[in-house]
């Protein structure tokens, strides 16, 4: 059974949350204040703690910060009263793990709940690490690099990169690219594919004497490391 | 120019002037004493000439030339004319020599004493009268001051040199202090000038000193915290403002959830929980409007638009599944610079979503095409969806509303919170409907 910390100072609020985690299985513990949050997170172990920003007496967000000195590793659910730009910031600052903006559905809290709980009982599997020609691609990492020298590559750009190279040798046409990097109905038009493809061959072939990123006019792109 | 050029040149200036009147006064006293006393020895020269050519009678024209030729301190271009009374000449030194002179001259020496001038040829003249033993003489003497006149020299160029050296190590010398003195201000001016609104809580460095610039360190902290505590108040009223308005809803919601009905009743309360739902939305919207027109700095940094608009996309289907987005990047963007903006990326999330919810809410059809473009110096996010007739120019008005949507939900704030986010990073948005599309451009300066 695992534990699971309520920091909430509305007694009606916590009431429903710890109603609806005890009805999921867990054992709910309560604390209504900032002080006796950390109190009762230093006497005993908790799984997951679920902290409302707004708190008498201690500060949600240094409440945060204190509880991830005591445990790196514990997720850490924010509650957060609004949309406010500034504390969002502070809480992933402090080491919060995900938030949600109040009214939430309680369902969502409950699947939240499960997501953390799951991602920290199982060590996530290593993917292969791609080589290609001094060229890197980590997809445990999302990390890039080319002759040992890091590129920072957006999730886009990478996903466009990864797609290319596990399609090595083989010529991909933009239609491709977009029905498999992008959402069914968002369109991409062939421009917006070529500004990418532009944008991954400044970051990973221009300093670089050896080109990977090939054109074929006409049919698509190919990433290749053998000589023309 | 700045202060501390100014302060030098203004210290060099100073020493320039004086040292410039002591050097000038130096030489001109010094070519004076010069001038008096060789006209001193010019004066001897003549008395001793004709006292030798009056009162000794042994001595004669040729034997007074050879003492005179051979007379140990003889001057450069020595000359002595001697003139009796009917103003003859009966006495010259030197033959190739010439003193210039005028009967009027010899007349003056007569009657208003010894004259003493410069010739045309620089040498220096003196006019002696001399009657004594019923003998009535007048003396010219004349000669270059070689000595005197090459020391002068040698003094107008040390003079010189002086004033060049001493004006270079004075400009040096005070450069280096100036800047000494103004090192510590340079140093404040440098740690103030780090302090930027997302650093508020980062004082300037008080030195241990207690003097005037620690005062100015200190008063400048001082300053730094009210206006904190001033940021944080509002800040502070955002938050406690959001928390009593919404947490009661989220016990409305939570209890809501709790309720087992079926039928007819099921449907009351779905739609009590959407109710619910957009009256948080309306808390939220609000208070960001709030905080968008203070003046309260807000977090930015660097993001790439695309980034932005791929997760509000992605949210904005989440709720409308038929929304169809199509994404044209214009060539015009080569580089990836040109897609990067300095924003906060909660809120230009807020604002791609309010833009594309609103395409989604009120569009003929469900289609919506967001072009991206960039020149020198904006980027160019442009939305555009069918419509039936152009939106009147109040539509950036809070709570304004068409008509004809007040069936549909939302506040009326949406597009007001975009224009503001879109100020808040020196942006701007404009609409114009064309070819019955709506268009809504959103235009932010790049990196």
């Amino acid at each position: 059974m695992k534990k699971i910390l309520i920091v909430e100072d509305d007694d009606r609020l916590s009431e429903s949350i710890t109603r609806h985690l005890q009805k999921d299985g867990y054992i709910p513990e309560c604390a209504y204040d900032g002080q006796s949050a950390v109190k009762l997170f230093a006497s005993q172990p908790f799984d997951l703690v679920v902290l409302d920003i707004n708190l008498p007496r201690k500060n949600g967000l240094d409440v945060c910060g204190e509880l991830r000195g005591l445990n790196s590793q514990i997720p850490i659910l924010m509650i957060t009263a609004f949309g406010d730009i500034d504390s969002k910031m502070e809480a992933f600052d402090q080491g919060a793990d995900d938030y949600l903006v109040k009214p939430f559905h309680l369902k969502e809290l409950s699947a939240k709940v499960r997501v953390f709980l799951k991602r920290a009982d199982q060590t996530p599997l290593l993917l292969d690490v791609f080589e290609l020609s001094g060229l890197r691609i980590d997809p445990n990492r999302k990390a890039v690099a080319r002759d040992g020298k890091e590129i920072h590559l957006t999730p886009k750009e990478y996903g466009l990169l990864e797609y290319l190279v596990k399609n090595k040798n083989r010529v991909v046409s933009k239609d491709e690219l977009a029905r498999n990097l992008w959402d069914h109905d968002y369109g991409v038009t062939p421009n917006t594919i070529e500004v990418y493809i532009n944008f991954l061959r400044n970051k990973i072939d221009r300093d670089f004497s050896q080109k990977l990123l090939h054109t074929k006019p006409g049919f698509g792109y190919y990433i290749s490391a053998e000589k023309k | 120019m700045n202060y501390k050029q100014r302060l030098t040149s203004l210290f060099v200036g100073m020493f320039l002037l004086v040292l410039t009147s002591i050097l000038i006064f130096i030489y001109w006293s010094y070519s004076d004493f010069r001038r008096e006393e060789f006209f001193e020895r010019l004066r001897q020269k003549s008395y001793t000439t004709v006292r030798l050519l009056a009162n000794v009678q042994e001595v004669d024209k040729d034997l007074l030339k050879l003492i005179d030729q051979n007379s140990i301190n003889e001057m450069y271009d020595e000359k002595v004319l001697v003139f009796n009374e009917e103003n003859h000449l009966i006495y010259s030194s030197i033959d190739d020599e010439v003193i210039p002179y005028s009967e009027r001259l010899l007349h003056q020496i007569r009657t208003e004493g010894d004259e003493f001038y410069v010739d045309d040829d620089g040498d220096e003249v003196v006019g002696v009268h001399f009657r004594e033993d019923g003998h009535d003489y007048v003396v010219l003497a004349s000669a270059y001051d070689q000595y005197g006149i090459s020391k002068l020299k040698n003094l107008r160029n040390l003079v010189i040199g002086a004033l060049i050296a001493g004006t270079i190590l004075i400009a040096a010398a005070s450069y280096f202090y100036i800047r000494q003195v103004f090192k510590p201000i340079d140093q404040l001016n440098h740690s103030i000038q780090n302090i930027n609104e997302n650093n508020l809580r980062e004082f300037v460095r008080v030195g241990p000193n207690k003097d005037e610039l620690d005062d100015l360190a200190t008063n400048y902290n001082q300053m730094l915290a009210r206006l904190y505590k001033a940021f944080e108040l509002q800040r502070a009223f955002v938050r406690n403002a959001s928390h009593e308005l919404k947490t009661p809803l989220a016990v409305i919601q939570s209890k809501l959830e709790k309720l087992d009905v079926q039928g007819a009743n099921r449907e009351i309360v779905d739609s009590l929980v959407e109710n619910v739902q957009s009256q948080a939305v309306l808390v939220d919207s609000l208070l960001l409007l709030q905080r968008l027109q203070t003046e309260v700095p807000i977090h930015k940094n660097d993001l790439r638009v695309d980034e932005v608009l791929d997760v509000s996309v992605s949210e904005v289907k989440a709720a409308f599944g038929d929304l169809q987005v199509e994404m044209d990047f214009d060539e015009s963007i080569t580089n990836d610079k040109q897609l990067m903006i300095h924003a906060n990326s909660m809120l230009m999330k807020t604002c791609f979503k309010n833009l594309l919810t609103n395409a989604a809410l009120y569009s003929e059809g469900d289609a919506v095409r967001i072009s991206v473009l960039s020149d020198e110096k904006n980027l160019n996010i442009v939305f555009s969806n069918a419509g039936e007739e152009e939106l009147p120019a109040e539509i950036f008005e809070p709570f304004f509303r068409q008509p004809k949507s007040h069936s549909k939900p939302g506040s009326g704030l949406g597009l007001s919170i975009v224009s503001q986010i879109v100020s808040s990073v020196s942006g701007r948005i404009a609409y114009r409907f064309e070819r019955s599309q709506h268009v809504f451009d959103v235009s932010i300066p790049h990196l």
